[in-house]
């Protein structure tokens, strides 16, 4: 019988890369990485957006072309045009520069909402993945029952108990995003906690603490920030929702989703109020899911597709 | 003189890589009649490449060239979609390597045997389960009826590729290809599934192509043999004089093998050689 | 007989967490109810009740006994079906939303439909034309799909079909003329007008909800039509379709008869959880299309502070997902033998 060696196929093109250190090792890596992000042209318009909504965000003051609060009720809903690039809402305020402070909260709540979940469900995740027995199973359950909930009206329930506003529209839309994390956080550390680095690492002492964020977290944080990256525009159409329903940031803050529901009574005479932060909201969360799809792409080769 | 059953010529299959195309195939050639050829090679020698190709189920972006690709007096080269459907399962079948995989999971057996009668014969329901349930006796089912009832994971492993046999046998085609069609099976079954392959091949008087990486299981049951090294025909064997072998890959091959004359012997290794690949 | 056991213990475990995770949705809401900072005995009597009146209301209203003892009150009321009511419309909430509760399942019921209809067909396709160019326009269709805000695409909608081209009948369930002369029979508005036999009214209801539908329906069917490829895929590349094609069967056959019926389990779930979705997008789209259903109402409920309203809805919402995920996997051995127990 044929020993069934396999046949050696050809290297790669290009020399081998020995690294010499463990820090060139990863910046190599991480170069390799970005050259296949670069040339994956989802993942560089989801970045450019993206990138155009940080900048949008800080620079706002100095491209803005009037003040986003300045109401000239003679100049009310003006179309576009030279004196108002993207026209005025009904109080007569300038929509090009309320669009560019929009951004901000925009910008804040996808942050904060991302700080305050992605966090939180990741560490409850590896705990329960880690521990197994009844911790899990507790946990595991209560990710359940509050994924069971829809989103949208629990944080609407919440933010209507806690008074509508920026802050308490990002405490409960954390609360409601971070069941996803904990299950996969939980996957993850299950099919790490027999592995032979982690048995190797339990041998030698190591207490759980230092195993679970020395050798088990770093693994679980690519698959978590693709998982946030996604989420980014979900997180941005839910704020939105709460904004139109008035209960996000409060006027006169120029807030892209108030400013649709503002522009809802003027929707058949000046289409425009609500037409213009609309496509702000649909471009941004747009970039966040093409960034996504392409880090997933990039980053985890099981998705390959 | 006879048409011959398949001719194959300079049949070339190629892949696309980000360093430019691969061949994975070359220049595979193969005259045969109702006869049993066996095709040996280790994997990723191009075997099953080559069984593909000459079925037309090379997928893009894979792309297949020859210059004779010939079914007794069918054209293969630039057949039709259709065409290639008719061909499939009426004129050629072939057997695939683990039924846990090659079954569609969620049909009845039954179902799946008739499928084949359905696609290429008219013929009445009843008649097809009749069909169905004849061809599964004949691979040496005691229990046809509980067969065709069955689902695929109801059955052993053994049983699952008596029924893919039957299958592939159901609408009578004339070439039979078998890839690896007992590797994956335990070893007691393995030689069940062997002879009756071999006595539903004599008594029907088919062409077979059996592949496979077993040289002296291969040797029992073929007439003649070809030898694939990385996608190229090294050697071409009458099964009934493997000691005439001369290309060195063979022969390291055959050195391989345990026999009483090498009891107490280690066996050797095989040492490759770049030439090989040359010829 | 051992299988059968097996398969009552199997049920019975999922009944269980079926009902820990109701009881759960309950605390959350009981929970959610209870922080709120307007005071619910006031709320009931009136900022100008005696001090008197105040505590008999507060008694009545069983706040006065240990948190345990309310919550359990509180799931013995829910469970009769009690919950609570509304201070907006001054009658059981339960009562409310039996009322409106259909308009928000016949607006959602059609969306998925053309979700489903699309949808699944759309995956499929993708799939077989994978990265070719309709592959890259229905990615591009979809992934739109999950980037636009429901209700801005509603009001786009209505300025450009209903303001411009007059296509739509606009916003509500029904024109005017015949909101009062529709007999209420199941309270679904199409099959109401129907039953009528009155083609007109018909006409105008289809006009009304048509656009709403389509709306949602464009929703579910980027997520359905996006998850359907991806499983396709999958399961495309496995060596029974190979099996298939070697029988002779077209690529039709391939992808419709041997693929498809192989991911209808993760598909069904796929939709259980888009409908889900649906059902929660209508506290916008309602709200867009001035559609009277749940939605509607709870966004109603919201701004006068009727919070058992609101509490009462999204307990409902978060029923049916529940459920619908339940019936997802009701389905899942009927549609797949190896998930049977024998």
């Amino acid at each position: 019988m044929i020993v069934a060696s396999s046949p050696s196929l050809p290297e790669p093109v290009g020399t081998r890369f020995e690294p010499s250190s463990r820090t060139q090792a990863r910046l190599v890596q991480l170069a390799r990485a970005l050259h296949r992000a670069a040339r994956n042209p989802s993942t560089l318009a989801g970045s450019l957006i993206v990138l155009a909504l940080v900048f949008a965000a800080i620079l706002a003051p100095l491209l803005a072309t009037h003040d986003p609060m300045a109401q000239d009720l003679a100049a009310r809903l003006t179309p576009p045009g030279a004196a108002h690039w993207l026209g005025t809402d009904q109080l007569g305020r300038d929509l090009y520069s309320r669009l560019l402070y929009g951004a901000q909260p925009t910008l804040m709540i996808v942050v904060l909402v991302v700080a305050l979940s992605a966090p939180f469900g990741v560490a409850i995740g590896l705990l329960a993945g880690y521990f197994g027995g009844w911790v899990e199973a507790v946990l595991m359950r209560v990710t359940d029952i509050v994924m069971a909930f829809p989103r949208l009206i629990l944080a609407l329930a919440l933010v209507a108990v806690l008074q509508p506003g920026l802050v308490n529209a990002v405490i409960a839309i954390a609360i409601t995003a971070w069941p996803p994390y904990a299950r996969l956080a939980r996957a993850e550390t299950l099919s790490l906690r027999h592995s032979e680095f982690v048995e190797a690492a339990r041998g030698l002492g190591m207490p759980s603490g230092q195993i679970i964020t020395g050798q088990i977290l770093p693994l679980c944080l690519s698959s978590a920030a693709i998982r946030a990256t996604l989420d980014m525009a979900g997180i941005i159409l839910t704020a939105a929702g709460l904004g139109f329903l008035g209960l996000g940031a409060q006027p006169p803050m120029a807030e892209w989703g108030a400013m649709i529901a503002a522009g809802r009574d003027h929707i058949f005479d000046a289409w425009w109020v609500a037409a213009v932060p609309g496509l702000a909201i649909v471009l941004v969360s747009l970039g966040f899911n093409l960034l996504g799809d392409g880090l997933r792409d990039v980053l985890d080769p099981k998705h390959h597709d | 003189m006879m048409q011959p059953l398949l001719q194959v010529h300079g049949l070339t299959v190629t892949f696309p890589t980000p360093s430019g195309p691969v061949p994975v195939v070359r220049d595979f050639s193969l005259t045969m009649g109702r006869e049993k050829i066996g095709v040996v090679g280790e994997s990723g020698s191009g075997k099953s490449m080559t069984a593909r190709a000459i079925l037309g189920l090379v997928r893009p972006p894979g792309q297949v060239t020859a210059r004779t690709l010939q079914l007794e007096d069918m054209d293969l080269m630039g057949l039709s979609p259709r065409g290639w459907q008719a061909l499939r399962g009426k004129k050629a079948g072939m057997i695939l390597q683990d039924p846990k995989f090659s079954l569609n999971p969620i049909k009845r057996i039954g179902n799946q045997i008739e499928e084949t009668l359905r696609l290429h014969e008219p013929i009445r329901r009843g008649e097809r389960r009749e069909r169905a349930l004849a061809m599964l006796e004949a691979v040496g089912i005691d229990d046809p009826v509980r067969v065709y009832k069955s689902y695929p994971h109801e059955l052993s492993g053994g049983m699952g590729q008596r029924a893919m046999i039957a299958m592939m046998l159901v609408s009578s085609p004339n070439l039979l290809i078998a890839d690896e069609p007992t590797s994956a099976l335990d070893v007691v079954v393995r030689e069940q599934v062997l002879r009756l392959l071999d006595t539903l091949v004599t008594d029907r008087g088919l062409g077979l192509i059996l592949i496979s990486h077993d040289l002296p299981m291969v040797a029992r049951f073929c007439d003649r043999i070809l030898v694939m090294y990385r996608g190229r025909v090294v050697e071409t064997l009458d099964a009934r004089y493997l000691d005439a072998a001369t290309h060195p890959y063979t022969r390291g091959l055959l050195a391989c093998l345990p026999s009483p004359a090498t009891r107490g012997h280690m066996l050797p290794t095989l040492s490759r050689d770049p030439s090989w690949e040359a010829a | 007989m051992r299988g059968l056991v097996l398969g009552g213990v199997m049920a019975a475990r999922g009944f269980a967490a079926l009902l820990i995770t109701l009881v759960g949705l309950l605390l959350v809401t009981f929970v959610v109810g209870r922080v709120m900072p307007i005071d619910p005995v006031v709320a009931a009597v009136g900022d100008k009740a005696s001090a008197e009146t105040y505590a008999k209301a507060r008694e009545a209203l069983g706040l006065d006994q240990p948190v345990w003892i309310q919550f359990g009150r509180y799931i013995g009321g829910v469970a009769r079906g009690d919950l609570g009511q509304s201070s907006l419309s001054n009658r059981p909430v339960s009562e409310d939303i039996a009322r409106v509760f259909p308009a928000t399942v016949e607006l959602s019921t059609l969306g998925i439909l053309v979700g489903i209809i699309l949808g699944v067909p759309l995956g499929v396709f993708a799939a077989h034309r994978r990265n070719r160019w309709p592959d890259q326009i229905i990615r591009s269709v979809s992934l739109l799909g999950y980037s636009t805000p429901v209700f801005w695409l509603g009001l786009i909608g209505l300025l450009i079909f209903y303001a411009q081209l007059g296509w739509s009948g606009g916003p509500g369930r029904i024109d005017t003329a015949y909101r009062y002369s529709v007999e209420e029979w199941s309270g679904l508005m199409l099959v109401d007008t129907l039953y009528s036999g009155d083609w007109d009214a018909f006409r105008s209801a289809l006009s009304h909800i048509a656009l709403p539908a389509l709306l949602l329906g464009y929703f579910s069917l980027a997520y359905i039509a996006r998850m359907t490829r991806g499983f396709m895929i999958e399961e495309l590349s496995k060596e029974y379709v190979t099996t298939a094609r070697l029988k002779g069967a077209s690529e039709a056959d391939v992808l419709w008869r041997h693929a498809l019926p192989n991911v209808l389990v993760p598909v069904i779930t796929v939709i259980a959880l888009a409908y889900a979705q649906l059902l929660e997008g209508t506290v916008l789209t309602e709200t867009v299309f001035a559609w009277p259903g749940l939605g509607l109402y709870i966004t109603n409920s919201l701004f006068s502070a009727d919070m058992p309203a609101v509490l009462g809805g999204t307990l409902v919402v978060g029923v049916c997902f529940v459920l619908l995920n339940k019936i997802s996997e009701i389905l899942y051995p009927i549609l797949d033998p190896r998930t049977r127990s024998r």
